[in-house]
């Protein structure tokens, strides 16, 4: 099979990524409403994931981004049931997956459905490969298990995937390691195994944040790439907004356990309705833009969840915080298919000058100063060369 | 192991020096060498006209107190069981920068300096926020008054909102302190921002350095190209109609390096000659240094 990203050397073109997203037509495979899923510890109840709702339909990518903390990860294990099961608890929501109602399955039911119908990828695929069994094994059992299938054909089946993220010679890796393998190759033999069973979704949490930028968008086209055209449903979670520009579908904006935004990417990054998703696309600096003499920030640190400020979470770092942002917000739909948790969404543009203009604006007025963009250094520089050119050289070997 | 190999560099004063690079590259080890935090087989490090490899522990611990590093990870870099005030006066303790009754008054300007509060000198690091907690290494780093500061990946672990602030600390700290950076990370966009000169690193090599604006605008070596390609940008609608070009291949073992120049198996443009030799470092525009035949 010549795959796009597994062509041996030199540079592969990617289409995957060139096409117009995919609209959210039809059913939708995983619909999730009101989840709330609490942690139940020695300091008190964490309220890990509050009133989440979002469904991801075929072959979409949808991203779920947030604060560190803001319950990306506690929301996928939920969908998955493998949360810690003597500490935390799914007070209420629905997931329904293909017309079944995870929540209510028994422990074998849902075991037939991870690992076939659904698969998650971990950040580290060292922990979740298992060290001691070949690579051809941890591919073929999920093989063995859920499709019947004979050694040969699950063998057949795996040389098959492994070709298909792009792993050379497959044959002789199905005797190999994982220790024996690069983290671009494990990911990738991670991703195999999510495929193994084809299926209806696949859950990725940082699935390249340990790995360098180039392996990095190997993976990501691959699994855009898979998404598209074996109609597959993705569910990736990053803290890398180019990523999520690059390769989602939808976005879901978490702060603080709950959902603050969700919309189309164009929507979300285009015109940013909720103030932390505004904050958080200002404060990014970009390679694609001239450089500004200072990053935006927002102020303050997310709440903790143990106790939460009350109404609005963003409240105690939010600009533009009134009275009324005491009450918790409604989710509501400010354009079709855009929705925010802000009493303020509506006029949110008119109140913000917004990130773009933000930008340009400190653009202007660099020009206008006549610097270049570099010029703010360059000023600074000379008042400090009292040092002799060069205050620091290393010309080092290690060996 | 060889990490890094014949790397030749200069941090000029007052500047930010970014390197980039993939990780496992030898960026870590290079900012480690420089604090002699590692030995090198060869070479020199020279700091202040004075070379610092054959320097022996007592005459380091001199010199260490104008060279300091922050690390990626604020928590495991600082004790649990220490409280935020003896994190930051330990060092100036050490090095006997002041009298001991003076210790505290100092560690509250710390605090201050790097946007905490001086009641926070006695909080533990798991009472603080991770941003707080960089802002802790920050402060520790900046109590022996150091000339250089090794910024070992030390806001790639935080969120976009709190990595923003302690970027615009670290610049501010710099204009104030006149300080001296070597910012190591894999963020290219961070690094452009922060960065004076850029040094991109592949296995252990040096194969481009420009000044950031020239790196990013005009970058000459096909794996800064590679690089740029691969970062994503944060905004759709650029990243739906930008043409993409992605190497292919993995990172080879840095235990086994490629003969001749290191990127040949990934390179869209290596031709035979590039398999013979390593590349010589040229100065293709002035300032503007790759190692590569065919940039
Ligand atoms: N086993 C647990 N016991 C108690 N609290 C937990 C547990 N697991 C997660 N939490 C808490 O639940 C909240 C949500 O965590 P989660 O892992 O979903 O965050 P996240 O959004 O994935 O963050 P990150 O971006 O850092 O991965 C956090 O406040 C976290 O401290
Ligand atoms: S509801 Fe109020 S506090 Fe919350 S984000 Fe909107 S304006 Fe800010
Ligand atoms: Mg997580």
């Amino acid at each position: 099979m010549q795959h796009g990203i597994a062509a041996a050397t030199g540079l592969a073109q990617s289409q995957a990524t060139g096409t117009p997203p995919a609209k959210a037509i039809g059913q939708p495979i995983l619909e999730i409403e009101d989840l709330h899923v609490h942690f139940v510890t020695s300091h008190g109840t964490v309220r890990a994931v509050e009133g989440l709702s979002y469904a991801v339909h075929p072959g979409e990518m949808v991203a779920i981004v947030g604060e560190s903390g803001s319950g990306k990860s506690v929301s996928a294990l939920a969908v998955m049931r493998l949360l810690p099961p003597n500490t935390a608890r799914i007070r209420s929501g629905v997931v329904r997956f293909d017309g079944r109602e995870l929540l209510k399955l028994d422990d074998e039911e849902m075991r037939q459905i991870r690992g076939r119908d659904v698969s998650m990828i971990f950040q580290e695929p060292m922990t979740s490969l298992n060290p001691v069994l070949t690579i051809g094994l941890q591919i073929m059992e999920p093989l063995l298990i859920h499709m019947n299938m004979t050694d040969a054909q699950a063998k057949a089946r795996a040389i098959e995937l492994l070709t298909l993220v792009g792993i050379t010679d497959p044959e002789s890796r199905l005797a190999q390691y994982p220790h024996q393998l690069s983290g671009g190759m494990r990911q990738r033999v991670m991703i195999a195994i999510g495929l193994a069973c084809n299926p209806k979704l696949l859950i990725a949490d940082e699935p390249t944040t340990a790995l360098d930028v180039t392996i990095q968008a190997q993976i990501l086209e691959l699994m855009k790439d898979l998404s598209r055209r074996l109609n597959i449903a993705v569910i990736i979670i990053t803290h890398n907004l180019g990523i999520v520009a690059r390769y989602a579908d939808r976005v879901n904006v978490m702060y603080a356990a709950r959902l603050v935004e969700r919309g189309m990417a164009e929507q979300v990054f285009g015109r940013p309705l909720h103030p932390y998703s505004r904050g958080l696309l200002a404060a990014v600096p970009r390679l694609d833009q001239g450089r500004t003499n200072k990053l935006a920030t927002i102020d303050g640190s997310p709440p903790n969840l143990l106790n939460p400020p009350e109404g609005c979470r963003f409240r105690p770092r939010c600009r533009f915080a009134v009275e009324a942002c005491i009450n918790v917000p409604p989710f509501v739909e400010v354009e079709p298919g855009h929705h925010a948790a802000c009493i303020r969404a509506h006029e949110i543009e008119a109140l913000d000058a917004g990130p773009r203009r933000y930008l340009r604006r400190t653009r202007l007025r660099s020009r206008r100063r006549g610097y270049s963009r570099y010029s703010s250094r360059e000023q600074v520089l000379p008042r400090r060369r009292r040092l002799p050119e060069g205050c620091l050289q290393a010309r080092a070997r290690s060996q | 192991m060889r990490a890094v190999n014949d790397v030749s560099l200069t941090v000029r004063p007052g500047e930010t020096l970014g390197l980039v690079g993939e990780s496992g590259c030898g960026k870590s080890t290079l900012g480690r060498l420089v604090l002699r935090l590692e030995d090198p087989t060869a070479g020199e490090i020279i700091f202040e006209e004075v070379d610092l490899a054959p320097l022996s522990r007592k005459q380091m611990t001199d010199v260490r107190k104008k060279m300091q590093v922050i690390f990626q990870d604020p928590y495991s870099s600082l004790n649990p069981r220490m409280t935020v005030g003896q994190i930051i006066g330990e060092p100036i303790g050490v090095h006997g920068i002041m009298p001991k009754a003076n210790i505290n008054a100092r560690v509250a300007e710390l605090l201050q300096l790097v946007g905490l509060f001086p009641y926070m000198a006695l909080r533990y690091p798991h009472e603080l926020s991770g941003g707080q907690r960089q802002r802790v290494g920050i402060a520790r780093a900046l109590a022996v008054e150091p000339r250089v500061i090794v910024c070992d990946e030390a806001v790639s672990a935080l969120d976009v909102s709190i990595q923003g602030q302690v970027i615009n600390l670290l610049e501010d700290l710099q204009q104030k302190l006149g300080l001296t950076y070597l910012f190591i990370a894999h963020d290219l966009a961070v690094v452009r921002h922060i960065s004076t000169r850029v040094a991109v690193m592949y296995l252990g090599r040096i194969v481009e350095l420009a000044s950031a604006d020239d790196l990013f605008a005009d970058p000459k070596h096909p794996y800064t190209r590679a690089l740029l390609a691969a970062a994503p940008v944060p905004d759709p609608v650029v990243e739906r109609t930008r043409p993409r070009t992605i190497i292919t291949g993995e990172l080879p073992s840095p235990l086994n390096p490629p003969a001749g120049c290191v990127f040949h198996p990934r390179c869209p443009l290596a031709t035979e000659e590039c398999k013979q030799a390593v590349p010589a470092t040229r100065e293709l525009a002035p300032g503007h240094w790759a190692a590569c035949i065919h940039a």
